[in-house]
């Protein structure tokens, strides 16, 4: 329990860590990131000189950090000046959306790379060993951007509605509708993204699984005639779990990235859009806490595997 | 006149700390005298400390308390430039050459690896003086260009002790140097280590734990035991009355036959 | 298949891919912002061989693309005059390597005719010859951001591995720090506090110099690795049993080490920052107008339109595949020729 205790500490760390970073580039940002902000014709002179002190812009780092830190802490992380409100509020839909977005792609890319991975360790060499090493190949080989174009493309002859979350139409339409509708236009992106991940899932768990097939007691149980499915399922799989739950982990941060990308081509409101956004808007507190969010995810995704980790492997329990 | 000691190790103590409260103590108020002249064998079991006081020796280690001293000068504190002079007085042969090898490196640069940081910088002059090293150990020149890996273990000795032998040593530390290498072998390497000795006035710390090669080879043999000096007598006193239990032991694990 | 396995052919492959772009001058019949706003997107002008009259002719030629009356983008061929493919012709001039003046192009035709061998734009400018420019800032934008990145992760590893301590504790807490951040997140949010409009000189040593620092933790993570193991190696004592300083063990003993693993990770970093130059320029955050290069080439294709009917516009992401496939060519042959000795 300690471990996981100290564990959690270690993430809280991180993710301050982060925040210090994020906000020190805000300080090395040249003078006339301010001037272009001056420009937009949104933002009121008095606004921006207002929110200035307010936030100590101009002030030395550790002030501007402590004000930060205390609106983050409230929920509000800010000011959006493009929205002309706390960032907070704008902040947890998109968040919401990325999540559902990342959610079901992960779930599609583990449910084919998880069955796959290990057919494909259990029968080497097979036609299905072979059509795996060839998709990744494949998928590796093709960056998501161009994926999401082709799939773009594709989405549009089809007629799937690629682009926004809903609809217009049906934006007053009943809960069954609406959910409907989302996942319509949800399903584009989330295939990208699986395909995205799945050559990384795919090529581990298939290691993994050939690596656990591998060790003596496998063997041992073998001999014992214990059925080959049997030993596949009860005893290698466990045995492959420790690496496939770091592998977890590690795709949560590459998820992130991919997701930026997927949302910005298929324009799903996400945290990731929002970032693009507020980039061209100069909308300097979103562009933080975007990027604090994303962070704060992958730091969270690994630390749910640490306890996965500690929940499924015997060996890291004795420690 | 008691003549002053070529290496003394005097009252050496050194700790490990261990996990977060506990230390093991490796060294414990050692103290270890080699004469000029002298062959000094060092037993014990493993564990028993001879390493770690082997590295203090040559002052790659330093040692939490005591002092070395090299002819009645303490260098134990020496650092820097001061340090540099004296490292060459005294060498260290380790058993498993191949690490102590860069294995990418030429045999002939390995061994005049020491020439070069001392600053000789004519490199024909440090392969002539690599190369005359090789012979007195009987490598020959073919070897000159292999890698540490192409060659056989007891010739990968030979070139780690041609490597200390360049920088004429006073003293050469071999730390079971000999271990490992196969009867014959062992054997053959011995006698060089002896002409060498008679050549260039050598004097050897041979660590072992096989008593018999340091009962052959030595004048005088400690005996070593839980990081402490147990016993410290000439070979034949020791032989004939060990009084340690830890020499006793190694004593009779020994098989019967005679021993030279 | 033996010939597959040798990573000198991919090798040679990329050498003449840069090679190509690097000399994107003279393949390139037109510079990259020559304008035609009358034959803005525009299909490849088609090579033919075959008059009219089934005459045929040893000299291909083409033809004028004419704006079909009462369309906004549909073209047919003008044949009222053929223009014949001239071979190392004179064209607009460039500067080899940015330093040498030269006008000779790989092909070309007169001046009143085109030919489009990709097609054009949106501002009717020749994407064959965009493609070629666009190129050259997008590989080598990779290459030096990969260089930089696995520069910085070495210096840092050899530091943090061979000093150890808390010089060791700082690079290694700062390395997590930076890897703790989605690293499209990061590139981006350090690009966003920079001026949005630079000069397409300044944006390019900007976007080398962004991912390069952004990209050095994970190889001074494994430089670091190596860096340990070597320091406690055995020959290390010895060198020191010598007289060696740190210096000349750092230098004869563990940077070849250091060295030879960061070398495999530029190797694999490559692709990967080419492909983060295209999609920073894509966001419209790198390399801008009118400078091309493939991310903001590929930019085009978020109209409807164009994303439908215009498929020579494709050719930066086809040409990205192809690329990032042969790199992976590459590694597989590096990999197995290493395990098979």
């Amino acid at each position: 329990m300690k471990s996981i205790g100290l564990r959690a500490l270690h993430s809280l760390l991180l993710l301050v860590g982060a925040s210090v970073l994020s906000i020190l580039l805000v300080r090395l940002a040249p003078g006339d990131y301010f001037e272009s902000m001056r420009i937009n014709p949104q933002i009121s002179n008095r606004t921006i000189a207002a929110l200035r002190s307010q936030y100590g812009l101009d002030k030395p780092l550790p002030v501007l950090y402590w004000h930060w830190a205390q609106s983050a802490l409230k929920g509000e992380g800010g000011f959006s000046f493009a929205y002309n409100s706390a960032a907070g509020p704008i902040l947890w839909p998109r968040a919401q959306n990325t999540l559902l977005l990342a959610g079901c792609a992960t779930l599609l890319a583990w449910m084919i790379a998880l069955p796959a991975g290990v057919l494909a360790a259990a029968r080497r060499g097979s036609w299905a060993d072979l059509l795996a090493s060839g998709t990744i190949a494949l998928l590796l080989a093709i960056p998501e951007l161009v994926l999401g174009l082709v799939l773009l493309l594709f989405a549009v002859h089809t007629g799937f509605p690629a682009g926004g979350m809903i609809s217009a139409a049906r934006a007053e339409a009943g809960f069954w509708d609406k959910s409907r509708d989302v996942i319509r236009h949800l399903f584009m992106p989330a295939v990208c993204l699986a395909a995205g991940l799945l050559p990384l899932l795919l090529s581990h768990v298939r290691a993994a699984m050939e690596e656990a097939l591998r060790s003596p007691f496998i063997l041992a149980a073998r001999g014992f005639g214990i059925s080959f499915r049997r030993v596949l399922l009860r005893h290698a799989l466990p045995a492959a779990l420790n690496p496939i739950i770091s592998l977890f982990g590690l795709s949560v941060g590459l998820l992130m990235s991919s997701s930026l990308l997927v949302e910005a081509i298929f324009g799903w409101p996400g945290l990731g859009k929002l970032m693009l956004q507020a980039i061209a808007d100069r909308d300097l507190f979103l562009v933080i806490d975007s990027t604090m969010l994303g962070t704060g995810f992958l730091i969270a995704g690994n630390f749910v595997a640490d306890i996965l980790l500690y929940l499924c492997d015997p060996r890291i329990r004795a420690d | 006149m008691r003549p002053v000691p070529l290496l003394e190790a005097c009252d050496l103590r050194k700790a490990y700390p261990r996990g977060r409260r506990k230390r093991i103590i490796v060294l414990d108020d050692v103290s270890v005298s080699l004469y000029p002249g002298s062959i000094l064998a060092l037993v014990g079991r493993s564990g028993s400390g001879k390493s770690t006081l082997a590295r203090c020796m040559a002052l790659l280690e330093k040692p939490d308390n005591g002092e070395i001293r090299i002819c009645g000068l303490a260098v134990t504190n020496l650092s820097g430039g001061e340090l540099r002079q004296v490292r060459p007085r005294v060498q260290l042969v380790w058993q498993h050459s191949a690490l102590a090898l860069n294995p990418r490196f030429r045999v002939v640069d390995l061994i005049a690896e020491p020439l070069r940081i001392q600053g000789i910088v004519s490199k024909s002059r440090r392969r002539e003086q690599a190369l005359a090293a090789m012979s007195k150990l009987g490598l020959p020149e073919a070897v000159a260009n292999r890698t540490p890996l192409q060659l056989s273990g007891g010739q990968r000795q030979r070139v780690a002790i041609a490597r200390a032998l360049v920088q004429r040593p006073e003293v050469i530390i071999l730390d079971e140097a000999l271990s490992g290498l196969d009867i014959p072998l062992q054997a053959q390497i011995a006698a060089i280590l002896m002409q060498l000795k008679a050549s260039f006035s050598l004097s050897y710390l041979f660590i072992s734990h096989d008593l018999r090669m340091a009962a052959s080879l030595a004048d005088r043999i400690a005996v070593m035991d839980e990081g402490k000096i147990v016993e410290s007598q000439p070979v034949r006193d020791l032989l004939a009355q060990p009084q340690s239990k830890a020499a006793r032991q190694i004593l009779n694990s020994i098989p019967a036959g005679p021993i030279q | 298949m033996a010939f597959v396995q040798s990573p000198k052919l991919p090798l040679v492959a990329l050498a003449t891919v840069y090679g190509i772009v690097t000399m994107a001058g003279f393949f390139a019949p037109y510079d990259y912002e020559r304008q035609n706003r009358h034959t803005a997107l525009a299909p490849p002008t088609r090579i033919h061989f075959v008059e009219p009259n089934s005459r045929f002719r040893l000299r291909p030629f083409v033809y004028r693309w004419k704006l079909r009356p009462g369309t906004l983008h549909q073209y047919e061929e003008d044949h009222s005059i053929a223009f014949p493919l001239r071979f190392f012709a004179s064209g607009r001039p460039y500067k080899i390597a940015a330093l040498i003046p030269s006008w000779i192009h790989l092909f070309g035709t007169r001046p009143e005719g085109n030919v489009f061998l990709l097609g054009t734009d949106e501002y009717g400018r020749d994407v064959f010859s965009r493609l070629l420019y666009g190129g050259r800032i997008s590989l080598f934008a990779g290459l030096l951001a990969a260089g930089i990145s696995v520069s910085l992760g070495l210096a840092a590893g050899v530091f943090a591995g061979y000093y150890g301590s808390w010089i060791d504790e700082t690079i290694m807490r700062a390395a997590e720090l930076f890897l703790a951040v989605p690293w499209l997140y990061l590139l981006l949010a350090v690009r966003a506090f920079l001026p949005l409009r630079m000069d397409p000189a300044g944006v390019f040593l900007l976007l080398i110099a962004i991912a390069g620092t952004i990209g050095w933790a994970r190889p001074a993570r494994l430089v670091r690795g190596v860096v340990l193991s070597a320091r406690n190696r055995e020959y290390v004592l010895a060198a020191k049993s010598f007289g060696a300083s740190d210096f000349y063990i750092l230098r004869t003993h563990i940077l070849p080490q250091a060295y030879s693993v960061a070398m495999t990770q530029a190797r694999l970093y490559i692709p990967q920052y080419i492909t983060a130059e295209v999609v920073l320029s894509f966001f419209g955050l790198g390399v801008g107008e009118p400078v091309p290069s493939w991310g903001n080439m590929l930019d085009s294709l978020q109209s409807l339109f164009v994303l439908e009917s215009c498929w020579w516009m494709y050719a930066p992401a086809a040409l990205l595949v192809i690329v990032l496939l042969i790199f992976e060519w590459f590694f597989r042959a590096e990999s197995s020729r290493f395990q098979a000795r």
